[in-house]
């Protein structure tokens, strides 16, 4: 070794080294807390729970279609187009606050509950046309009805979390 | 129980104090490896507290031997820095040797010219790439196989490049330094 790296190779920490600068500690610890994520909230449960209710519901129907196949079947005469039209309408402005809501939040949650959304904005085409108008239109009722429920929980969330 | 195994511990349970303490105990060590190579305090900072941090999250990087750890997170922080330089230039570029008109020997440089002082102003003058080498070979004690597999380059170019980086570093020393 030459009288220049061996000079270096002496002194290795003068010559290469350098001292923290002051705050690094503190700007650690701000680094640390932002890395420690706020609890999660999921609001796939709530899309599980209208699933779960919008199948019970299917079942319970079948069931009294079954039972009561000559009972009276005038209480839902609506016309099963306006029904759904109604209640998408609805469904639609519930979407719409939740998604005015999400401006304010973090970007993986807010990517999240859209995701969720976007699943409830699918239509259910799998009514069975082998229901009469009455019990298509309770089943449609029921489905929006319960979406729209996991909307309104979905938003008290997001405005706990803003808080 | 000793107290690296207490942290490791409260790192099970992410305790923000033992968090802290193993920052605490490794910041210093891994702060100089990324130093060493970028000569700059503000990166090297970043580095350091980035390369801490990923160990915290994975806890696959965690190490029960404090010494292996220590080791890991020197080794996590030399390649980011690398990384680093290797992004500043695109890729690791030394002068030509052609380029180098003065070539000062060990002869040329006197005793009371090799203060500390002097040589880390010389590092400091010296372009990334050599900067680098230097530092890989005297500061990581890395042999020349080690240094060619870090930087993606042969063997032979890592010791030219070596020889280079000590050469500019006399050319620096006995221009500058004679000067004054």
């Amino acid at each position: 070794m030459k009288n220049t790296e061996k000079k270096i190779a002496e002194n290795i920490n003068e010559i290469f080294g350098s001292k923290l600068e002051n705050g690094h500690r503190e700007r650690f610890a701000a680094k640390l807390s932002l890395m420690q994520k706020p609890k999660r909230i999921s609001f796939m449960p709530y899309l599980k729970y209208t699933a779960a209710a919008a199948v019970v519901t299917f079942a319970f129907l079948i069931f009294k279609t079954e039972k009561t196949e000559d009972g009276d079947t005038a209480f839902y005469n609506a016309n099963i187009a306006e029904v759904k039209q109604y209640y998408a309408m609805q469904l639609n402005n519930e979407i719409d606050a939740v998604k005015k809501l999400l401006n304010n939040m973090n970007e993986p949650y807010r990517n999240e509950i859209l995701s969720d959304i976007k699943l409830m904005e699918i239509d259910e085409n799998k009514i069975p046309g082998a229901l009469d108008d009455e019990r298509k239109a309770a089943l449609i009722v029921s489905i929006y009805r319960r979406k729209i429920e996991s909307l309104h929980n979905i938003q008290n969330n997001v405005l706990a979390c803003n808080k | 129980m000793n107290d690296y195994k207490e942290i490791l511990k409260g790192l099970k349970r992410n305790d923000y104090r033992l968090q802290m303490r193993f920052y605490d105990m490794f910041a210093e060590t891994t702060y100089q490896s990324a130093f060493a190579i970028l000569g700059n305090v503000s990166d090297a900072e970043e580095i350091m507290q980035d390369t801490i941090l990923k160990a915290l999250t994975r806890t696959s990087l965690i190490n029960d031997d404090e010494t292996l750890m220590r080791r890991t997170l020197r080794r996590i922080a030399v390649n980011a820095a690398i990384d680093v330089v290797r992004k500043q230039k695109s890729h690791f570029c030394f002068e030509d040797i052609e380029n180098i008109t003065d070539c000062a020997d060990e002869t040329d440089i006197s005793e009371n010219m090799l203060t500390v002082e002097n040589i880390k102003q010389s590092v400091d003058s010296l372009p990334a790439g050599y900067r680098t080498v230097l530092a890989l070979r005297l500061f990581e004690n890395m042999n020349f196989d080690e240094i060619s597999r870090h930087l993606k380059i042969s063997q032979s170019t890592v010791r030219s490049q070596y020889s280079r980086a000590l050469m500019k570093l006399r050319n620096y020393l006995k221009n500058n330094i004679n000067k004054d």
